[in-house]
């Protein structure tokens, strides 16, 4: 304590500290450290966390190794003290495993050697940091405090919106797909096609962005491989093919609740004006429909995606009326019936959304009352999935396929099935940037 | 792992200063060998065996050096030298130039090594028996991915004869550290995630083109020398004395003063160990050019394989020779501030080699400097990008001077009465936004299953 009653004062020589600031670094040193004891207690005391939801991912867990081999079992459980591992990274190399009993458990020296225990140990603080969630606000707060518009790919609009930021197509990924589907559709030129891709938020609620905030024409790119793809299709002899043109009409109502603030995908009232504009494609009539909201706490990618957990969102479904025509929905991967396309547990998860069909799967059959004689085939993406329940009246089986996720050979599919009709719906954040759909036709 | 990362601050730094501190006397010293080993393997255990051989074959041949300089064979002595810097710089050229990924820190630790043998060699300092301290000297953990590159007569008597001073040191060492952190995590790297957006544009206005080289210029001085406050202070704390690496060089007058104020101890050393010994500035003008020369070549070299860098460092040389026999002391009458906005035109001007991954991309970015892209000066995409990132030019532009920091301390340690609380209070603040951004630096959303 002889440090704090001297009064040498040493106003010139910028090395040596004056008392202030002597003090200052001593109390910022104490609660340093005591930052640190903590951040060490909170740590160990409380159990690992294993799912990150805001990031839809694993946490990674506390690291084991064994000290020697042979006496694991005892050492399992003990994290490795710092000072053991230093000591025995280099002090105690040369000490014999007394055991026989090798459980092909790494050990502490291996894990040293190969450099997976440091890296395990890494992931491990940086993973399970204590008010990871709030400190990732924080970041958020300040940055979006002074003045940055743009988060990981994700503009923050106004009125809440955050909006995923439209990439450039991959035009070879295009020509790819744009083949596929031509041959396709020529392969079955008796059976009419419509084909939907719907535009991301970006290029329709434009009075959402960011001012000044430079958007790539979605619109246009669509509009591109669309007409490529007419060309293409009806060159190699394709059917009836229908464009329908989903960002025009999403655009006449731009002012509406057509997208999700907090996520990328459009709202039950999006699909829904959707499909009043595609009737006349798809040789249906509109009939009335109820609409009851399921959720209004909804944070979806973009939100987990920005870090800007500010807003949420409401999950509306939609229920037609005057109709008797049941329905069941069979997924053959795992051989389940469910009596309705809606999957309310999905609402105690994080993902809101996957209320519609609990997800994605990789054939999705609908079964119907409504003795039309069509069956319709619809290739989609998650998009698709609070677009389609509004077609359940007007088909007698609707089989939803999943290029991401399909295996099987699609010609079969189509002949097993009796398919009468035709529907590509995609969003063009999907479509033009991938080639699943190319995969899958063949 | 680097001195900003979460696991540094809260695992490795913790335990390296815990066992530093209780350890006795000479035992601290061996103790900071073997942390500065498990800091060099962490993350790369396999180039430690580089970092191995350079300070056994260092060590090994400064004693046989020294041995035979002592015996009066000046030829082998010369050659034993020689023969060191050879393998020295052959091992360095062999990682640089082959496809093989760089070993952390080779390009620093092996300029240490040679200042070492050189100065042993120039009897500047004596070579030393203990392989352990020179392990120290060329691989403390603190300086050993990114420098300062200490010479060797400036540190081992240091560290021969370790001097622990707590209430002188490691007060200055924690607050130069944590300033250092912020220049890292609070200005470097959002103005590094600000030029990336400027570089994804690709077909920009000139005026947005600028915008970026300011982004870049000032993201490389806040990450290069903020990384050299948090390795000064850290080593400070254990009882080291570097000088300053960085001199606020963005307000000098000149080129020449520039590459005073900026890496200064890189400058040094080929002041040191090239210039010096090749005449320096004590000869004609047609040599002092060629040493000039010398220099700046191989300070571009030093920087990076590509020949970009060549030609950044021939741009630099050149302008310091003009600047030396054209210009001489003409312009010494113009303000400061002037000189200074003169001078760092000319270095932001010669950032673009080095953030360009080649010649074509380099000119490519100069022509739209100029306007090439045919779009005019400014657009709306340029107002959208300085609206988001102008608060940390701002910032950036403000403490490129020292004014702001000699007048915070002035006030918080001198005049105002208690400011060395708020201070703390501040400082503590500023940690906590350095844990916010490392945090979510790290978060990572796993977004393929969602759609």
């Amino acid at each position: 304590m002889q440090y704090f009653d001297t009064d040498d004062f040493e106003y010139e020589d910028e090395d040596i500290q004056g008392e202030a600031q002597h003090f200052s670094s001593v109390i910022l040193l104490a609660v340093l450290a005591a930052a640190v004891v903590a951040m060490w207690a909170l740590i160990l005391i409380r159990p690992d966390r294993s799912f990150s939801e805001n990031e839809n991912r694993s946490l990674a867990q506390r690291p084991h190794y064994a000290l020697f081999k042979g006496n694991s079992s005892e050492k399992e459980d003990e994290m490795p003290s710092l000072v053991e591992k230093i000591g025995d990274g280099t002090d105690t190399e040369k000490t014999q495993p007394t055991g026989q009993t090798n459980k092909a458990e790494t050990t502490l020296l291996q894990g040293i050697r190969s450099g997976s225990l440091f890296e395990e140990m890494g992931d491990w603080i940086t993973d399970q940091f204590p008010m990871r969630d709030l400190w990732m606000r924080v970041s958020f707060t300040a940055r979006s405090l002074i003045g940055q518009k743009e988060f990981s790919g994700v503009y923050i609009g106004e009125d809440g919106y955050l909006i995923s930021v439209p990439q450039e197509p991959d035009r070879n990924k295009n020509e790819k797909t744009i083949d596929a589907v031509s041959r396709f559709l020529a392969r079955h030129n008796d059976i009419p096609a419509s084909i939907m891709i719907v535009p991301g938020a970006a290029g329709v609620l434009t009075g959402k962005l960011p001012k000044n905030a430079p958007i790539r024409d979605e619109t246009a790119d669509i509009w591109d491989f669309q007409d490529k793809l007419y060309t293409a299709a009806k060159a190699a002899g394709a059917g009836e093919l229908d464009l329908i043109d989903a960002a025009s009409i999403l655009k006449e109502h731009s002012e509406e609740y057509i997208y999700y603030r907090t996520d990328h995908h459009w709202t039950s009232y999006g699909a829904y004006l959707a499909f009043q504009g595609s009737t006349q494609a798809l040789g249906i009539e509109p009939i009335e429909y109820l609409t009851y909201p399921v959720s209004d706490t909804f944070q979806g990618t973009l939100a987990s995606k920005s870090g800007d957990l500010r807003s949420n969102d409401i999950v509306s479904i939609y229920e037609p009326q005057n109709t008797d025509v049941l329905y069941y929905v069979n997924y053959p991967a795992t051989q389940t019936r469910r009596p309705s396309v809606y999957e309310p547990d999905a609402l105690a998860e994080k993902d809101h959304y996957t209320v519609f069909f609990g997800g994605n799967h990789s054939v999705v059959e609908i079964v119907t009352t409504a003795q039309t004689d069509r069956n319709l085939l619809v290739f989609k993406d998650s998009y698709a999935n609070c677009y389609v329940p509004f077609l359940i009246p007007y088909f007698d089986r609707i089989i939803m396929v999943d290029p991401r996720y399909y295996y099987d050979n699609i010609d079969l599919t189509m002949s097993s099935y009796g398919i009468t009709d035709i529907l590509f719906l995609y969003s063009a954040d999907q479509l033009l940037h991938d080639t699943a759909l190319a995969d899958t036709l063949g | 792992m680097t001195l900003s990362s979460l696991t540094f601050l809260f695992l490795f730094l913790p335990v390296a200063l815990l066992l530093y501190l209780i350890l006795p006397g000479r035992a601290k010293i061996y103790m900071l060998g073997i942390i500065s080993l498990v800091f060099y393997a962490w993350g790369n255990p396999r180039d430690i065996v580089l970092l191995l051989f350079s300070v056994v074959f260092n060590y090994a041949s400064a004693l046989e050096m020294d041995e035979l300089l002592y015996r009066r064979h000046w030829t082998l002595g010369k050659l034993s030298m020689i023969f060191t810097v050879i393998v020295n710089v052959a091992v360095l050229c062999v990682y640089k130039y082959s496809s093989a990924a760089l070993p952390v820190g080779i390009s620093f630790y092996t300029f240490s090594a040679l200042s070492y043998i050189f100065d042993v060699y120039y009897d500047k300092a004596p070579a030393e028996r203990n392989p352990v301290y020179v392990l120290v000297y060329i691989g403390l953990f603190s300086k050993v991915t990114s420098g300062p590159i200490v010479q060797y007569k400036d540190l081992y008597a240091q560290i021969r004869d370790h001097q622990v001073r707590l209430r002188e040191d490691f007060g200055p060492g924690i607050l130069l550290f944590l300033r250092g952190l912020f220049k890292k995590v609070l200005l470097a790297d959002p103005l590094g995630l600000a030029f990336a957006q400027v570089t994804a544009v690709t077909e920009k206005t000139a005026g947005l083109a600028w915008l970026g080289v300011c982004f870049y210029a000032f993201q490389l001085y806040y990450d290069f020398s903020g990384y050299s406050d948090m390795a000064i202070g850290i080593s400070r704390m254990l009882g080291f004395r570097f000088a300053d690496n960085f001199d606020y060089p963005y307000t000098s007058g000149n080129l020449a003063e520039f590459w005073r104020r900026w890496h200064i101890s890189l400058g040094a050393w080929f002041r040191e160990y090239v210039y010096i010994p090749l005449g320096g500035n004590r000869c004609s003008v047609p040599r002092q050019m060629i040493n000039l020369g010398a220099v700046w070549l191989l300070t571009g070299i030093w920087h990076g394989s590509t020949f970009n860098f060549v030609l950044w460092g021939i741009y630099h040389g050149a302008i310091i020779m003009f600047e030396r026999f054209v210009l001489k002391k003409r312009l010494d009458k113009l303000p400061k501030v002037l000189r200074a906005l003169g001078t760092d035109i000319i270095v932001f001007f010669g950032w673009v080699l080095f953030f360009s991954s080649g010649l074509g991309s380099a000119m490519r970015y100069y022509g739209q400097m100029f306007g090439s892209a045919g779009l005019g000066f400014w657009d709306a995409q340029a107002s959208f990008i300085l609206r988001q990132y102008f608060v940390l030019l701002l910032a950036g532009t403000a403490f490129a001077a020292p004014f702001l920091h000699n007048r915070y301390e002035e006030i918080m340690y001198y005049k105002q009465k208690g400011g060395f609380l708020v201070s703390a209070f501040l400082y503590l603040g500023l940690f906590a936004l350095c844990i916010a951004e490392m945090v979510s630096s790290t978060y990572s959303t796993f977004l393929y299953a969602a759609f």
